[in-house]
């Protein structure tokens, strides 16, 4: 394992509140996006979208489409490969077409024409014949024995369990048991920035431009999908508006890519803001229920939630990832189970936060309801409860369980299974502080002010996730050091905003001792940057910048190699870079710049050392064993009880990510977070028609986000910093985190203030039912 | 399947510079001709291909269909005034505050420098904000053709959905509204989702007091509650003619209950007919009490 | 041909009677910090500003445009001479993705050349329009009362010379 002694001297960029380098491209409205993107010779696709949401294709008719002048071909399910690829974390898997449509917006066919105006004309005039057949669009229809069959493999998923201990005893054992359930509507990704694919094949290889987060995922899926050489792929990322998880690797991408090898023309789709909301994916559907089990002093005893979530037309998720359960694990039993389950409604899959959003606000309030029996008040139920660093973590992969048994504990690693750093009590305690809690807080469904109609209230609430994901494949960087002493960082990460191209590049920069302006990132084009996960899972930070922080110094060590050997005299122990000069740490009379080194010639090759490439080595062992970051939010709510309408009045966001590598960059993300839930809390929700499951609201008139008058307008951000031992500089990812601990936090605050639970989102129709008052 | 955007549909586009220019051209070219200002309930639309036009007559060229002006004791506004305009126009703050304030919710910033009051109440939106407090302040519309003018109430402007009293070749030019009386008081309420959308329900209420302390004239409008923005005389007839002091909590309620049983809404995306019948009653309610509050200063 | 007026330029576009001002800008005159999301007015992605007025772009006629003083972001500073909001938002880091930062920018401008001294519920009520579905909200109402804050400092000195 890496250890980097950073204490012991001031870091020169980490920590540091940078500009992030596209920041002039983005106030001068210049950075590309795939929808500014286009090459020489480009045409144009539209896709064909099925009207129904479950059907056989019987005919597609394609002959007066073809006739329309500027018309140069059409796909269908005849071109398409008839295997199913398969995207990241299984958010699709399906054929690219094939005979049967699975929700109202599914591709079934696409045109490619000269213009944009000829391709969309040309889309009507394909006649496609349907034979309609029976759609379910509840998940728990879908679960029935006799419900239409979405796909092949059957609706359900095999149930995901994760348990430990004896549920059924540890109830038994409790003093006080509370049972719950909750429903949670389907948020949209909504995303601002709409995308593009452009395809072009030259001979057997094709590139493809898009906005994404997941560069590398591009190249070996389409790849996968057209049952190619990843080598005969090369995929290269833009910069994405506003992702949350939609644009990773879609179907789309692969229907431009099949267009543009029938025509042997570069193709550009272009998709609309519609095609955004209810072509592509959404947050899944979920429910739960459970219980909770304490002893009277309020330790957790016992817990068992029980959650679906369906999977819509293509995902095939096996679960969510809620690590919610390693969050309130402490106790001796638990039980959680998942149940996926298809429906023909729009594809689900991930979404920022998934699980933790949905399962985690649930098991908060299992928290929250038994500290309510116990008489217990939220911070202090939660400061008793938490999981502490190098205790066990119970969200364990069936295929780690063995891990255990393998590890080796000569290595340094941290533990497995175990949790290798938190600040969640110091996150709890100050956020509690710096909020005003003590003074704010009147007990459990006790507003802190009544006024006429309106109550006011304060919650808290916590939330967690991983620090990246591995089991798609590892995470690898390289740094090349140029022949001037600047260098170039290869990585795949996506750029929707989390400021990563600038993140990575401070790790360079640090470790290699150089000026943040000489270092170079290449963020996402396949054909250069090693594979990584991407920016997923709050996977960059951690993962990715694990290994540029191992490229870097692998690269350092050959820099000092050189100059400890040939110009310096001394063992490259002894020697230290900073500001672009290598010198002997008891000797600064001795240096040599590195550009100097890499330009002189070496005496043993007669040429000068030119380039340095340092590769990111030995892979991280699965960081789903030991790291998480956390969130503890708080919220004060204003509830209008004729109404029914909640506002948040205030709130502190309060983030352990480890080491914080741009504070400004996290202070956006943890805010850009908190507001994402918050509009999930109150007003977020896909509305699917009844008989089509057809969404009725794809578009952001009726689909309401929340605008700078719907949140506090100086929200409070703190960190608490905890140090991680893996993570470069003790960082931790931090992207998550801060979109699950929001809805617990309001809908507690919600509960203080008038007495109800409510499902998500919040409308002020489930505020007043709730109250008796509609 | 919801149109992906309409890229076909050409249309010519004429502008005149006069109104009866404007009222000349639709004449000739009929109802495929459509009268075009701000754009921002027709873009909208067109692109969703719920409207189809062949013509565009645009009205934003139209310099003597902008105006807002005092006079005598009227406020006349230009049908092509943008609702901005109308939020920060000093006679109408002073004089009729109740619209202003009805301005300053419409939409977001940037729409309220695009659409105008006149396009407000020709798109006959049942949820549209500018109606309500222009029946609260009975104000009446100029419907312009080729060979002259009518003038007309603006409660019978409304008809349906999207339907208001326009002729094929009517222009509608200019709202007049009279300054109310001593001792007026009104208010608009909206209720949205989030803070920039479409009314879930809007509200104006008005009471004038005379001299007597009776209530001379009260006034209830609702939106977003009936296929068309309407007044609820019911309701008003429950208090009208009552002297001042008598209106009590208990009163207030009546009229409100009796506001909300009056309307007719529907469940749409944004709220369900059981919530805007609860949210009319709250409204008027919140109305009521607001106005009789302030008349109480005053008096 | 039609005469618009573009970041203090004449041009002469050829302009169709069903285009809306932003296909023209980006389409006809290569202006892609006209960012086109929702492309009905709801998101103010595509603000320009229309004799100073921050107008939405994608759901104007371009023919309405002709005669009026149209300003994209293009307009305001170049890549190495911010204009001083462009600073501000720079300093603040007031975006994410950059997507909706062109029309926040743009309405910023409008907002402080019609109040210098906005507090935090002013600025949030001018850029209400505007999605930034990355929440930078609060980031972004900073840089825009820190841009103020420039421009009084700029006022301030011009003051002493």
């Amino acid at each position: 394992m890496i250890k980097i002694n950073t204490k012991s001297h001031d870091l020169s960029v980490i920590g540091k509140s940078v500009t992030v380098k596209d920041a002039w491209q983005k106030v001068t409205g210049s950075l590309e996006y795939a929808i500014d993107f286009s090459i020489p010779n480009m045409v144009y696709g539209k896709i064909i979208r099925s009207p129904h949401p479950h059907a056989k294709v019987r005919n597609i008719d394609t002959s007066l489409a073809e006739a329309l002048p500027g018309v140069l071909g059409i796909v269908t399910h005849h071109d398409a490969p008839n295997w199913d690829w398969q995207s990241c974390w299984f958010n699709y898997v399906g054929k690219i077409m094939d005979e049967w449509v699975r929700f109202v917006g599914d591709e079934v066919a696409a045109v490619a024409a000269v213009d944009e105006e000829t391709a969309a004309r040309a889309a009507r005039m394909v006649k496609i014949d349907y034979e309609l057949l029976p759609a379910v669009f509840d998940p728990e229809e879908a679960l029935k024995r006799d419900a239409p069959q979405v796909r092949s493999e059957g609706n359900a998923r095999p149930l995901k369990v994760v348990e430990w201990g004896d549920v059924e005893q540890g109830f038994k054992d409790s003093e006080v048991v509370v049972e719950s359930s909750m429903i949670f509507g389907s948020q949209a990704h909504a995303p601002i920035g709409r995308n593009a694919c452009i395809a072009k094949w030259i001979g057997d290889k094709v590139t493809l431009w898009t906005s994404t987060q997941t560069p590398a995922e591009c190249q070996t899926m389409v790849a996968q999908a057209f049952g190619i050489p990843v080598s005969s792929v090369r995929a290269i990322a833009l910069p994405s508006g506003s992702s949350f998880g939609l644009w990773w690797i879609n179907n789309f991408h692969m229907v431009t890519v099949l267009l543009s090898r029938k025509i042997r023309r570069p193709v550009k789709i272009e998709l609309t803001q519609e095609e955004c909301f209810l072509g592509v994916k959404r947050r899944h559907l979920e429910r739960s229920r459970g219980r909770i089990g304490c002893g009277k002093d309020g330790r957790i005893i016992a817990i068992e939630v029980h959650h679906i979530v369906d999977n819509g037309g293509y995902g095939f998720k096996p679960d969510v990832g809620f690590l919610c359960v390693d969050l309130w694990g402490r106790g001796p039993h638990g039980k959680f189970t998942v149940q996926p389950v298809s429906t023909n409604l729009l594809t689900a899959g991930c979404m920022r936060g998934v699980g933790d959003v949905t399962l985690g606000s649930f098991t908060e309030r299992l928290l929250d309801m038994a500290a309510i029996k116990l008489d217990i008040d939220p911070l202090t139920f939660r400061l008793k409860n938490h999981v502490r660093s190098g205790e066990p973590l119970r969200k364990v992969p069936k295929e780690y369980a063995d891990y255990r048994a393998r590890f080796n504990p000569g290595d340094d690693w941290p533990l497995p299974n175990t949790l290798s750093s938190e600040a969640i009590h110091e996150c709890l305690e100050k956020g509690a502080e710096a909020f005003g809690w003590k003074e704010r807080w009147k007990g459990w469904g006790i507003p802190c002010r009544v006024e006429g109609s309106k109550r006011w209230a304060v919650g808290v609430g916590t939330g967690s996730h991983c620090c990246g994901v591995q089991q798609e494949g590892n995470t690898s960087a390289i740094v090349k050091v140029h022949v001037d002493g600047s260098a170039t960082l290869l990585c795949s990460i996506g750029r929707q905003g989390q400021g990563s191209e600038t993140t990575q590049t401070q790790i360079v920069a640090e470790a290699l001792g150089i000026s943040l302006s000489k270092v170079e990132v290449v963020p996402g084009d396949s054909d250069a940057s090693p594979w990584s996960h991407g920016s997923i899972a709050s996977n960059t930070t951690f993962r990715t910048g694990y290994a540029t922080l191992v490229a870097s110094l692998d690269a350092k060590r050959q820099i000092l190699e050189i100059a400890g050997q040939f110009y310096l005299k001394r063992n490259p122990d002894d020697l230290e870079i900073r500001d672009g000069v290598v010198f002997c740490r008891d000797d600064s009379s001795h240096t040599i710049r590195l550009e100097d080194l890499m330009s002189r010639l070496l005496p043993h090759t007669q040429s000068p050392p030119s380039i340095i490439i340092g590769r990111s080595g030995k892979p991280m062992p699965p960081s789903t064993n030991f790291s998480r970051h956390f969130a503890a939010h708080f919220a004060e709510v204003e509830v209008d009880v004729e109404t029914g309408h909640i506002r948040i009045v205030d709130y502190l966001a309060s983030q352990d990510s480890g080491t914080i590598v741009n504070p400004k960059l996290v202070e956006n993300q943890v805010v850009g977070g908190a507001i994402a839930a918050s509009g999930f809390a109150l007003v977020e929700s896909l509305i699917f028609d009844k008989r089509t499951g057809e969404i009725k609201n794809p578009n952001f008139l009726d689909y309401k986000v929340l605008r700078t008058t719907d949140f506090p307008v100086a929200p409070k951000v703190m960190f608490c910093e905890s140090y991680d031992p893996v993570g470069p500089y003790g960082a931790k990812g931090a992207g998550e985190a801060p979109i699950a601990a929001p809805i617990p936090a309001i809908s507690q605050a919600v509960y203080n203030a008038i007495g109800v639970w409510l499902d998500i989102p919040m409308t002020p129709e489930r505020v007043l039912k709730a109250l008796g008052n509609l | 399947m919801g149109a992906m955007g309409n890229m076909n549909e050409k249309f010519r586009y004429l502008r005149p510079t006069t109104a009866q220019e404007a009222c000349v051209l639709k004449k000739k070219l009929g109802k495929g001709a459509v009268f075009w200002a701000g754009g921002t309930d027709l873009v909208p639309q067109w692109k969703d291909e719920s409207i189809h036009l062949d013509h565009c007559i645009d009205l934003t060229f139209i310099p003597d269909l902008v105006f807002v002006r005092s006079a005598g004791e009227e406020i006349q506004m230009g049908a092509l005034t943008k609702v901005n305009d109308i939020a920060e126009s000093s006679e109408i703050r002073r004089w009729a505050p109740v619209l202003s304030e009805a301005a300053k919710c419409l939409g977001s910033p940037e729409i309220r420098n695009m659409a105008t009051i006149g396009g407000n109440l020709c798109h006959g939106s049942p949820a549209a904000d500018l109606p309500i407090p222009l029946l609260a302040l009975g104000a009446r519309l100029k419907l312009l053709r080729v060979t002259g003018e009518r003038w007309i109430p603006v409660e019978e402007f409304f008809r349906g959905v999207n339907e208001v009293a326009t002729e094929e070749d009517e222009l509608l030019a200019e709202i007049r509204i009279s300054i109310p009386p001593p001792h007026t008081e009104a208010v608009f309420l909206k209720e949205t989702r989030t803070s920039v959308d479409l009314a879930q329900v809007n509200a104006a209420v008005r009471i004038t007091v005379s001299d007597a302390e009776e209530l001379s004239d009260v006034r209830i409008a609702l939106g977003a509650v009936a296929p068309k923005p309407v007044r609820i005389h019911s309701a008003e007839n429950l208090i009208r003619g009552l002297k001042f002091r008598e209106i009590d909590n208990a009163l207030v309620g009546r009229v409100s209950r009796k506001a909300a049983e009056e309307t007719s809404p529907i469940t749409d995306i944004r709220a369900s007919a059981d919530y805007r019948r609860k949210l009319s009653e709250v409204l008027v309610h919140r109305g009521l009490k607001d106005v009789v509050r302030k008349l109480g200063d005053s008096i | 041909m039609t005469k618009l007026r573009v970041n203090g330029q004449y041009y002469d576009v050829q302009i169709e009677p069903n285009e809306m001002l932003s296909d023209v800008l980006i389409k006809k005159l290569g202006l892609h910090g006209v960012r086109v999301s929702c492309s009905r007015g709801e998101c103010a992605s595509c603000t320009v500003l229309l004799d100073g007025n921050p107008t939405l772009s994608c759901i104007m006629l371009a023919m309405q445009a002709e005669g009026k003083e149209i300003t994209t972001i293009e307009g305001l500073g170049t890549y190495d001479k911010l204009h001083p909001i462009q600073e501000a938002f720079v300093e603040e880091q007031g975006f994410q993705c950059g997507f909706c930062t062109p029309g926040m920018i743009l309405s910023t401008k409008a907002l402080l050349e019609r109040n210098k001294r906005p507090n935090s519920e002013e600025v949030a009520l001018a850029l209400s329009g505007h999605i930034c579905r990355c929440g930078a909200y609060p980031l972004i109402i900073k840089s825009a009362l820190k841009a103020a804050q420039k421009f009084e400092d700029m006022d301030n000195d011009k003051n002493k010379h």
